[in-house]
Parts: structure tokens; C-alpha cells; sequence
């Protein structure tokens, strides 16, 4: 065997490893779909005037991020599922079903703080809280979906500890810039592979 | 070319065919995985993977497991420890030559 025919066989190996341990579920469009909700969250904040920093605004910024949160997970889920659909695999896959586990730590702690806050009041704490906590958990993602998902994952921890230290007072801006611009970002990354992936076919 | 023609000898035939090398190499990357999963990775039809993996499970490299889930029929696959140790001695025999030919 030549070593060029042998180098062609290790090529063969290496992308049936990463093709089984890489995730591409997630779609572009999902990522997107997410930071237009959140936007939109944010703007009905302004419209309503409902702010974080005023405890009395509990029931509406409930109702806001509520809907804006399951809106977002239905549209996530539907669409990935999709997505994978339509490439022939199965959805539930054993790697999905890993991803899921990467990410449910970080959603938990950041539902359980939600419920802390709201108990005792620091509602003003929850867009950096939220943000901090996402961001873990799209750290988790990125164990499986490369290096796009650790960079934002790592802007959402960075945003997060930014609200929690000097912009506070900004919360609904803070959801705005992280969940809203962040998932942009997020979508088009993933956006650029696709058409990278494209035009080498 | 002598140096070529007696590594081949000791290259696995069973796995030195691409579209098994592909499925062991998936194996022993995931572990267990399910009929459909390894479809997807290995881009096979269903016909060719199932001959494929017959001729995998013959040698001993991986074992076959068919169950029902929710009345369907369901098929994982998984690497065993002969397979995984064939795919460790194909790895190094391929690593020897390419090393050789970049003396």
C-alpha cells in the first residue's frame, strides 16, 4: 500500500468520527427565529414600560419572557426536528439525546434562580442571571457543536457578567443585546457554514 | 515498493474496504448506535449497509441487537472488543506506512 492510499484511508476515519460526534442539528433559521423573539420581547417591554427593576412589573415581564421563552423552545424544537428530518436522520438521536443532557444543567439552575429572584424580589437580577445561565448551557452545546457555539456561549457568560456588575439598571436592553443578539449571531455562524458546506459540494 | 507490498499483507481486509472502515470507525467513535444513526453517518442505502454489516458481524467486529420499541422493529449495532482491537492494529499499520513514506 502506498502511503498516499494509506493517508486516504486515515481521512476516511477521521471524518466518520466527527460526522458521529459532531452535532448540526441546530438550524440557522431557529437561531434566528429565537433573537427576533427576543427583540420583539424586549421592544414590547419598552412599549409596555415594564422594567426589572420594578418588583410591581412581576405579572407583565412574566407574560413578556414567558411567552417570548416558549415561543422560542417550540419554534427551536420544531424546526430542528425538521431540519434533521429532512437530512434522512433520526431526531432523537443518541447525540441529540446528549446534547439535550449538556444543556438541561445550565437551564435548571437558571429556573431554579428564576424562582429565587422572583421569591425574593430581585427581579433585577434575572436578564444577567438568565444570560449567565444560557450561556453555560450553550457551552454544553458546544462540546458537540464546535467552536461557533463555545464563542457565543462565552459572549452569553461575558454579557451575563457584565449585567451583573455595572448594567443592571439596563435589563430589558441586556435581554435585547444577549438573547436577542446574540442568537443573530449565533444564526448567521451557522448560516455561513451551510453555504461554506454548499459550495464545496 | 517492497516495503508496500508486505504491509498490505498485514492490513485487515475485512476493514481495509472503505464503507466498513467508515461504520467501525463510527463505532468506536459513538459506541452503540441504532440502524438508522449509522445510515446517516456512513451515507450507505439500507441494502448496502445491512451487507456491510453482516460481513463485519461474521468476522466478530461488531455484534447485532434487534429489539422492538413501541411495536417497531429497532436494530443497534455496536463495536466489540475484537472489533475494537482490529480497528486499533488497522490504525497502526496505516501509521507505520505513512510514516515510512514520509522518511
Amino acid at each position: 500500500m502506498h502511503p498516499e492510499e494509506a493517508e486516504e484511508h486515515l481521512a476516511v476515519i477521521r471524518s466518520a468520527m466527527e460526522r458521529t460526534t459532531r452535532y448540526t442539528g441546530v438550524p440557522a433559521v431557529a437561531c434566528v427565529l429565537a433573537g427576533v423573539l427576543a427583540i420583539a420581547g424586549a421592544a414590547a417591554c419598552r412599549a409596555m414600560g415594564l422594567d426589572f427593576n420594578s418588583p410591581r412589573d412581576e405579572r407583565g415581564l412574566a407574560l413578556v419572557w414567558g411567552a417570548v421563552c416558549a415561543l422560542a423552545v417550540a419554534q427551536f424544537v420544531a424546526l430542528t426536528i425538521l431540519a434533521v428530518r429532512r437530512r434522512g436522520e433520526p431526531a432523537w438521536s443518541r447525540l441529540a439525546r446528549r446534547v439535550v443532557v449538556a444543556v438541561l444543567p445550565g437551564i435548571y439552575v437558571g429556573a431554579a434562580l428564576t424562582e429565587f429572584c422572583r421569591r425574593t424580589g430581585h427581579l433585577d437580577y434575572l436578564p444577567p442571571f438568565w444570560s449567565v445561565c444560557y450561556g453555560a448551557s450553550v457551552l454544553g452545546l458546544g462540546l458537540y457543536a464546535g467552536w461557533k457555539a463555545n464563542l457565543v456561549g462565552c459572549l452569553f457568560l461575558a454579557a451575563g457578567t457584565l449585567g451583573l456588575y455595572v448594567l443592571k439598571p439596563y435589563g430589558v436592553a441586556l435581554m435585547a443585546a444577549s438573547f436577542g443578539g446574540l442568537h443573530l449571531l449565533l444564526g448567521l455562524l451557522i448560516a455561513i457554514r451551510h453555504a461554506d458546506r454548499r459550495s464545496e459540494d | 515498493m517492497q516495503t508496500a507490498a508486505v504491509k498490505i499483507d498485514d492490513l485487515d481486509r475485512v476493514i481495509h474496504e472503505r464503507a466498513r472502515l467508515a461504520i467501525l470507525s463510527s463505532l468506536v467513535a459513538g459506541g452503540e448506535t441504532s440502524f438508522a444513526e449509522l445510515k446517516a453517518v456512513v451515507g450507505l442505502t439500507d441494502g448496502n449497509l445491512s451487507v456491510h454489516l453482516r460481513i463485519l458481524e461474521e468476522a466478530g467486529y461488531v455484534a447485532i441487537e434487534k429489539s422492538f420499541v413501541e411495536r417497531r422493529p429497532r436494530t443497534d449495532v455496536r463495536a466489540t472488543a475484537a472489533g475494537r482491537r482490529a480497528f486499533r492494529t488497522y490504525l497502526d499499520v496505516l501509521e507505520r506506512i505513512v510514516k515510512r513514506g514520509r522518511k
